[in-house]
């Protein structure tokens, strides 16, 4: 029996386009995590951006043989998912201003820091990162956590690379800050 | 702090879908298909007897200018007829694949 782990995305694509939905999931098990990162990193909401997952994999479902097999599936996915992503936010602009969202999303553990186990830890790095400007989050997840390069994420986000660049500073500058008004010194336990 | 160390920690970050996220996500997926497939089946049988209709009456248009007392078309009285017939199926037969298509389309 073939293992799941060794069939590559494309193997999966051309098997989801002959009809196997079962291939679909094994397609979303394994991007998904990443892609509900990269959409948090934008609408700083872990619920919206739930949401906004689950509407982009339906479209990649229905749109996936127009998928040409040019680029990486993850960063025609991920592009999807950015695009998505900023057009629930300019919808949700309006109504519920993005600071709201960060405090409404993780506040509540905020005070229990002398506990830095592996969840602990994912928490208040998530925190850091929730207090950073959307797009540098974004930057900093694309470059570090899905380890593209600054012309790949400029294809996803469209942004310039001298903005990305400029963003990658800033992001590492202001985590780094983030953190260490969190955490003080029990930032070494995250290293 | 380092880059490594940077990196190390948004490795860390990554979030977690709910448990029931893929089977929530696979169900609207097959609703969302079923509605898709429901709209063209019920939209493919009115379409297919409209251009049916719609190719005979053309036919019979064409056929009765073709007359030998019919002024408009009087040039293509002189026409045969086989060839008008055969133009006619061959639309006909065009129009009915190209429904054939859609429909498997969709319902994929």
């Amino acid at each position: 029996m073939t293992n799941s782990a060794q069939i590559t995305d494309n193997d999966l694509i051309r098997k989801v386009i002959e009809g196997d939905t079962h291939a679909f999931k094994l397609l979303v098990q394994r991007h998904k995590d990443v892609s509900l990162s990269l959409a948090f990193s934008i609408l700083k909401d872990r619920s919206v951006a739930q949401d906004v997952l689950q509407e982009v994999f339906i479209k990649v479902f229905h749109k996936l043989e127009t998928f040409r097999f040019k680029s990486a599936f993850s960063t025609w996915l991920y592009r999807i998912v950015v695009n998505t992503s900023y057009n629930e936010l300019k919808r949700h602009r309006g109504t519920t201003s993005m600071h709201e969202y960060a405090t409404e999303s993780l506040s509540p553990i905020v005070e229990e820091r002398d506990l830095l186990k592996e969840k602990d830890q994912k928490h208040f790095i998530n925190l850091a990162l929730l207090r950073l400007r959307a797009d540098e989050a974004l930057v900093l997840r694309l470059f570090y956590l899905c380890e593209l390069s600054i012309k790949e994420i400029a294809e996803i986000t469209k942004f310039k690379p001298p903005k990305i660049k400029v963003d990658l500073h800033r992001g590492r500058e202001n985590l780094n800050f983030q953190l260490r008004q969190l955490l003080g010194e029990d930032i070494k336990h995250l290293l | 702090m380092k880059e490594e160390h940077i990196k190390k920690i948004i490795k860390k970050s990554t979030i977690e879908t709910s448990d029931h996220f893929v089977e929530d996500l696979m169900t609207a997926i097959e609703s969302t298909s079923e509605v898709r497939h429901a709209s063209v089946r019920r939209y493919f049988k009115p379409v297919l007897v409209s251009c049916m209709v719609l190719v005979a009456g053309l036919s019979f248009l064409l056929l009765k200018s073709l007359g030998p007392d019919l002024g408009v078309f009087s040039d293509w009285a002189g026409a045969q007829r086989t060839p008008v017939f055969v133009a006619v199926l061959l639309v006909l037969l065009y129009s009915l694949n190209s429904l054939i298509k859609l429909n498997s389309a969709v319902a994929r």
